[in-house]
């Protein structure tokens, strides 16, 4: 099966899944905003500004989701140095500073809203931070390091930010309960109308399927510049 | 199983790109016993590439490699003697205590000493790398490749810097190196062809990552404008 | 025979270091003056010493990880150099070897350096260090060991880009933030709150982070010397 030319080949069934697939992550999309917006009552304490809430979750989670992506991606490129796991590795690493930097500025947007504070150095925050830099560090590997060394040093910052995440995060619950001031909305139960469980269910689907489709996009793009790269070496040796 | 001597060693469909270009597309090579082989070709045609690869230095992209019959990743490092376009030597340090390096870490039993002596670089023993000049330099890079006795030596323009005593002491030793016939060759990567023709008996024409002509046999000087002639208008 | 290659590459980067002694002067000098310019600013800001401790931990940390930066470039300076470290490669020794040797080698000089630092900053912001001596260094060799093992394997990484030695720093201090997050809060245990003990979530953190890093600078290095 090569998956080159699942992702690639133009095909009719390739391009009506990507319809389809844009489709509903559309409607997904806009029925989360309508959720959020116009079906979920204002919460009783911070009042409308905790909509922000279902989407930062979501994105959250999506940046979890690209991160495990960017993991096994650099580690088919270690193992097979397939340009495809190249290719899928950079655009897991893009998706996941996208994703990233939304779940900074929405947490940021809310905590200035809610606690008249942007940032606080508590450890959740300060994970997500440093997951941040480590893909920014990634990014600018991939931009300035040696073109013919940087798949596979670009693999090997991938697999060394992916197993931060979890440790990170495994650290964050070895922490005492007085340092954890990021609001635990879920673990404390703090969600009490189901129309709010509902909404942030939809929430992290929709962004966890937009993730998807910017990634199937993104890897289709990788494809067709390594073709035409391939294209133009083809007439230069001829 | 430990292997202790190297009869034929293969590289088969072999792939290698560097960024846009692709060099090697299935490019396949064997060297058997007792074969000297010289790799000429015009430059950019691969073939420093192409013995970084067999040395086990760099990846290629796809390919497999044969040895005495059975698949392995790459030749064993202990049977292989590899001479790069770098010295391959810490600058601070002696010629002595590069070579001894060498020589602990590849469990060598030969002696340094009488190595440098054959390559004249006797009063060199205490200088740094950094004192010696370029082409002294390489000599005693030589001599790190083949301090462990290996079974196959790769060698990338080795008398690129050499003057004519250093490549004729370089001919003389390689002549001699498989006499008794108990290591398997060498592949010698050159544009130097009529000063080294004379030591081989096969030659190796790489044109864009291809193979384009491979003659065994002895080779005189109008065997080689030949070979290059014929290889420039493919 | 792996005793044997550790020791001859252990002996080798200690030799080189001995005979050029430029890790060791480039970290020490970097230590003082970053120490001055740290004490200078303490007390150009007329700090009392509860302050000047209480910015103490940021300061010798912050002090360690650009003197170290530039002792971890240094040290490799050699391996790529006439590309020496191929020639090490060739000799068929297990790569894993060659980047153990070389942490233990950058402990060294690295360890050294911030014991420097920290007698700087003893000396001109006046402050005792020697009742907390034995849980700093301990703390110290811990973060050392996290930060050499991730800069020996990034090193090679930063030399092979276009940016060189200024790659270093961009894709290794991210991957610092948990240890240095760690090293410092332990420093506050035990300079300031006087709390610190071994069972400390900081130390769990710390330990975690060595054994990670050396586990993935065993693994990887192979891939990232070799082209």
């Amino acid at each position: 099966m090569d998956l080159k030319k699942i992702f690639w080949n133009n095909t009719a069934l390739s391009r009506s899944f990507e319809n389809i697939s844009l489709l509903v992550v559309f409607f997904l999309v806009a029925y989360a905003n309508y959720m959020v917006f116009l079906a979920v009552p204002n919460e009783r304490i911070m009042g409308p500004v905790q909509r922000i809430f279902y989407f930062h979750v979501g994105c959250a989670v999506a940046t979890y989701m690209a991160v495990a992506f960017l993991f096994f991606a650099s580690l088919g490129y270690l193992t097979t140095r397939s340009a495809l796991m190249d290719i899928l590795g950079e655009s897991a690493t893009e998706i996941a500073l996208v994703f990233c930097s939304i779940v900074m500025a929405t947490g940021m947007i809310w905590g200035k809203a809610a606690w008249n504070t942007a940032f606080r150095w508590e450890p959740r925050l300060v994970s997500f931070l440093i997951l941040l830099v480590i893909l920014v560090a990634i990014v600018v590997l991939r931009r300035f390091g040696n073109p013919q060394k940087t798949p596979l040093n670009s693999a090997v910052m991938g697999i060394l930010a992916a197993i931060n995440v979890p440790i990170v995060v495994f650290s964050v619950k070895l922490l005492p309960a007085s340092s954890q001031l990021h609001p635990q909305v879920v673990q404390n139960r703090g969600l009490r109308d189901p129309l709010f469980v509902k909404a942030m269910i939809i929430g992290i689907i929709a962004m966890c399927c937009f993730q998807l489709i910017l990634l199937w996009i993104r890897v289709r793009l990788g494809l067709a510049e390594s073709q035409l790269d391939e294209l133009e070496t083809e007439k230069l040796v001829n | 199983m430990a292997v202790n001597e190297i009869s034929s060693f293969s590289g088969r469909n072999i792939w290698k790109g560097f960024g846009k270009t692709s060099l090697f597309r299935g490019l396949s090579i064997t060297i058997t016993k007792g074969e000297r082989v010289l790799l000429i070709g015009p430059n950019g045609s691969g073939k420093s590439t192409l013995l970084k690869i067999l040395a086990g230095i760099m990846h290629p992209e796809k390919g497999d490699f044969i040895l005495n019959g059975n698949p392995v990743a790459h030749a064993p490092y202990n049977l292989i003697g590899y001479m790069g376009h770098s010295p391959m030597l810490y600058s601070p340090l002696s010629v002595t205590e590069n070579l001894a390096i060498t020589a602990s870490l590849t469990n060598s039993h030969s002696s340094i000493q009488s190595l440098l002596e054959r390559l004249n670089l006797s009063k060199y023993v205490d200088h740094r790398i950094s004192e010696l000049s370029q082409g002294t330099a390489f000599r005693v890079s030589l001599c790190r490749a083949i301090l462990h006795n290996p079974q196959l030596l790769l060698l990338d323009e080795p008398t690129a810097s050499f003057d004519e005593d250093a490549t004729n002491r370089l001919k003389e030793y390689l002549n001699h190196w498989n006499s008794s016939g108990d290591r398997c060759g060498f592949i010698i990567a050159t544009h130097d062809v009529r000063r080294l023709c004379s030591i081989a008996n096969r030659i190796i024409v790489l044109k864009r990552g291809e193979i384009v002509k491979d003659s065994s046999g002895t080779f005189d000087d109008e065997d080689i404008v030949s070979l290059y002639l014929d290889a420039q208008l493919t | 025979m792996i005793w044997r290659s550790i020791i001859t590459l252990f002996s080798k980067d200690i030799s080189i270091e001995l005979r050029t002694r430029e890790t060791l002067s480039v970290q020490a000098t970097m230590s003082l003056i970053l120490g001055v310019i740290c004490s200078i600013g303490a007390h150009s800001a007329m700090l009392s010493p509860s302050e000047i401790l209480t910015v103490f931990p940021i300061l010798i940390w912050f002090t360690f990880l650009f003197s170290s930066a530039l002792a971890v470039a240094k040290g490799f300076e050699y391996e790529k150099d006439n590309d020496a470290i191929t020639g090490i490669i060739l000799t068929g020794v297990d790569p894993s070897l060659i980047y153990l040797s070389k942490v233990t080698a950058t402990l060294f000089t690295t360890i050294l350096g911030h014991i420097l630092a920290l007698i700087v900053f003893s000396l001109l912001l006046n402050i005792g260090i020697l009742p907390y001596i034995v849980p700093f260094l301990a703390v110290s060799i811990l973060c050392a060991i996290g930060y050499c093992s991730i800069s020996c394997l990034l090193t090679p990484v930063a030399l092979s880009s276009r940016l060189r030695g200024a790659m270093l720093p961009l894709i290794s201090l991210p991957l610092m933030f948990p240890i240095l997050f760690s090293a410092v809060e332990t420093t506050i245990e035990i300079f300031i709150d006087h709390t610190f003990s071994w069972s400390s979530v900081w130390v769990s953190i710390l330990l975690i982070f060595d054994v990670i890093y050396l586990t993935a600078g065993i693994n990887l290095f192979e891939k990232v010397v070799k082209e």
